[in-house]
């Protein structure tokens, strides 16, 4: 198969988790599809040198979502609210989702990272390090943090968190 | 309430949802033609064939407007081919870390950088100012709080976040004091007027509302007309007493959405509707000085619209004639990360991580430059460097271009910053404008080889010199008029380092910048005046 057939196949499969994914990352559902498709780009562009298509995605992915909020074009634009926070939705069971996206949304965006790489993206600790150029003991720490404060933060939503 | 056993079933719910279907044959399409246009630059094309690349990718995606060259003396004089072989110098580290996004301003000469806390007392808020002639660091007092938003300085810092909070930074001083919030939130940008009043535009629901510091409040000004719903994107440009804004108004189809960037200017009546400036980009984030003219930055994809990701549009704007001439995107990179007016040229820097180290893990590209020769029209390639892998702030300044970064992305906690020394022993480029003395320097340029005028003082561009003793008698700038001249060493750097008198009414009087006379080569026919602290952000 050439090197479009190859990718086109992979972004089919892929495309769902990938999308999962980035909302974790992303401040918005619109925001997580462009970075997406902006690392499915650079997955492209590395086509046949990258061993496993899907994690370096979700590593590109992973940068591209903390990279975002840095960029100056960015910050002509600024958010000093998390545009993606609704409001309370007072539909029972329709809410959840949202309460939970923003939970993570509190965590600073490398912590956010880290938990979104470690707990839903199952990479391991070296692995995260290697994709956020890192110790294994920064990682460590931040998933300590990022934890205790999603804890306090669910605890305040009447959210629970037993990990 | 909600319950959930454990974090990845707390995730699972966050990212549930209605996915679409995948644009497979869109990002395939879209990846052929960028790898395409990135190898034709990597294997070393010439300038001509990436210049006509960028062409043909411009009109195959519908930026067919054509508008005149701009032509016409810029900056201080020093040349795209200059920039081009410059070569980039490390600066000592910032005496402040961050690992919350860091933004710059160029204020009294220094550049300034604020950072944000991550929200862990290991990183809180803080702020450093950077004098390139010195080439030192000073740190600043630390912001009253977590402050993030628009920032724009002339002799004081304003911040103003969206939610209407604002604050200023006497520079001088180093005190920072809360402003009042400003009565509309969700303000677009934040300006300096000529008289260095601070003025915020797009606040309110449509983003159509402006309001100016008076020094004790905001007052309410005339509000951009717009003929649509409201407006999407918004840049501001202060010339003097005119004043204009670029705005992107939402126009929202049936069919999808359909751009356009429209001109406004402020007179006594308030503001007026100017012809559109049709073309690329469409969408404004930010507009820039660049001689008579402007440099426009943005992109065709409004905020609202799910647009698939692109990189960052120019255009080379005239206000005064209403044209907009798209020089497109440097062919270096996907996606610059900054684009920034130096002397005659356009600097575009990106930093990426789709290189990869072909083990399935992306690797720190090097910062990349390409510089846009506005004198030819041509895109050339600049030079590189491996100590950033983030660009959060550049400035122009007399010692080079200043870039503020962070060396690492991921857990960096740290800021860095790197200098491009253009080589001002690089011959010229033939240019059609009035030659600028400065730049025909000879290499190496020292104190004792600048040349001297008639009455023995010596003259040249400050550019590159970091030790105020080595600057020449006389220093090269371009006057309000557009002439080329001189301004006298001692009241130039009196200008910059000059103290106030009274940092509270500093802070909340906003202080008139700084004039000083400009000469011909003689040092005595004065042809112009050069003012300090004036531009707008």
């Amino acid at each position: 198969m050439s090197r479009d057939e190859d990718f086109a196949a992979f972004v089919a499969v892929s495309w769902p988790a990938l999308v999962r994914t980035g909302r974790l990352l992303a401040p918005d559902a619109a925001s997580a599809e462009d970075l997406v498709q902006s690392a499915l780009l650079k997955t492209y562009a590395r086509w046949r040198s990258v061993r496993d298509p899907g994690a370096y995605t979700r590593a590109v992915l992973t940068r591209l979502a903390l990279r975002s909020g840095r960029r100056r074009w960015r910050a002509e634009v600024p958010t000093a609210d998390l545009p993606e926070i609704a409001g309370p939705d007072e539909a029972a069971g329709i809410g959840s989702a949202d309460e939970v996206r923003r939970l993570l949304a509190q965590l600073p965006r490398h912590q956010r990272a880290v938990i979104v790489l470690r707990f839903y993206c199952d990479f391991s600790e070296a692995e995260i390090a290697e994709v956020l150029r890192c110790s294994p003991g920064t990682v460590k720490s931040r998933t300590h943090r990022a934890l205790a404060a999603l804890r306090a933060t669910a605890a305040d939503s009447d959210l629970e968190v037993d990990r | 309430m909600s319950s959930y056993r454990d974090v990845r079933e707390l995730l699972d719910r966050a990212a549930e949802g209605p996915i679409g279907p995948a644009p497979v044959a869109e990002l395939v399409g879209r990846g052929a033609r960028r790898l395409r246009t990135w190898q034709a630059v990597a294997s070393g094309a010439t300038v001509a064939v990436v210049a006509a690349v960028i062409l043909v990718v411009a009109a195959t995606t519908g930026g067919a407007h054509r508008s005149p060259r701009p032509t016409g003396p810029l900056g201080v004089g020093v040349t795209a081919t200059q920039i081009a072989h410059g070569t980039w110098h490390s600066m000592p580290a910032p005496p402040i870390k961050s690992c919350g996004a860091a933004r710059s301003v160029t204020a009294t000469g220094d550049v300034v950088v604020l950072v944000e806390t991550d929200g862990t007392p290991r990183c809180p808020s803080a702020a450093a100012a950077y004098n390139p002639l010195a080439n030192t660091w000073t740190k600043l007092s630390a912001p009253p709080a977590s402050l993030r938003g628009q920032l724009t300085a002339t002799q004081n810092l304003y911040v103003s976040q969206r939610t209407g909070a604002a604050a200023v930074l006497n520079l001088r001083s180093g005190t920072w004091h809360s402003l009042p919030p400003v009565p509309e939130a969700g303000a677009l940008t934040t300006v300096v007027s000529g008289t260095t009043q601070a003025v915020v535009l797009g606040a309110g629901p449509n983003h159509d509302q402006v309001f100016a510091f008076n020094g004790t409040k905001w007052i309410p000004r005339a509000s951009l007309p717009h003929p649509g719903t409201a407006i999407d994107a918004l840049a501001a440009y202060s010339a003097g007493r005119t004043q204009w804004a670029l705005a992107t108004e939402e126009r929202t189809f049936n069919s999808g959405f359909s751009s356009q960037l429209r001109l406004l200017r402020l007179n006594a009546s308030g503001w007026t509707r100017e012809p559109n400036l049709p073309g690329r980009p469409a969408v404004v984030t930010s507009v820039q000085p660049l001689g008579d003219r402007q440099l426009v930055a943005g992109g065709n994809c409004p905020p609202y619209a799910s647009c698939p990701p692109a990189g960052i549009e120019l255009g080379i704007a005239n206000l005064r004639s209403g044209q907009l001439h798209s020089i497109g995107q440097s062919p270096l990179g996907f996606a610059l990360d900054a684009a920034v007016v130096a002397g005659e040229a356009v600097v575009g820097l990106d930093t990426d991580s789709e290189i990869g180290d072909g083990a399935g893990h992306p690797a720190i590209r090097p910062l990349s430059s390409s510089v846009y020769d506005v004198a030819t029209g041509r895109w050339l390639s600049g030079p590189r460097d491996n100590a950033l892998a983030d660009v959060t702030g550049t400035a122009w300044t007399p010692s080079g271009l200043v870039v503020v970064g962070s060396p690492r992305p991921g857990c960096s906690c740290q800021i860095g910053g790197l200098i491009l020394r253009p080589a001002m022993g690089h011959g010229r480029a033939p240019s059609p404008y009035p030659a600028v003395s400065t730049t025909d320097s000879p290499p190496n340029l020292t104190p004792a080889a600048w040349p001297r005028n008639t009455s023995g003082q010596t003259y040249g561009s400050a550019m590159g010199i970091t030790v105020p003793a080595d600057l020449p008698d006389l220093i090269s700038v371009i006057a309000s008029n557009g002439r080329p001249g001189y301004v006298h060493k001692a009241p130039y750097l009196a200008a910059i380092e000059s103290a106030p008198a009274n940092p509270q009414i500093a802070a909340t009087e906003s202080p008139r910048p700084a004039t000083l006379p400009v000469y011909a080569e003689d040092g005595h026919t004065r042809i112009g005046v050069f003012v300090i602290g004036s531009s707008s952000k």
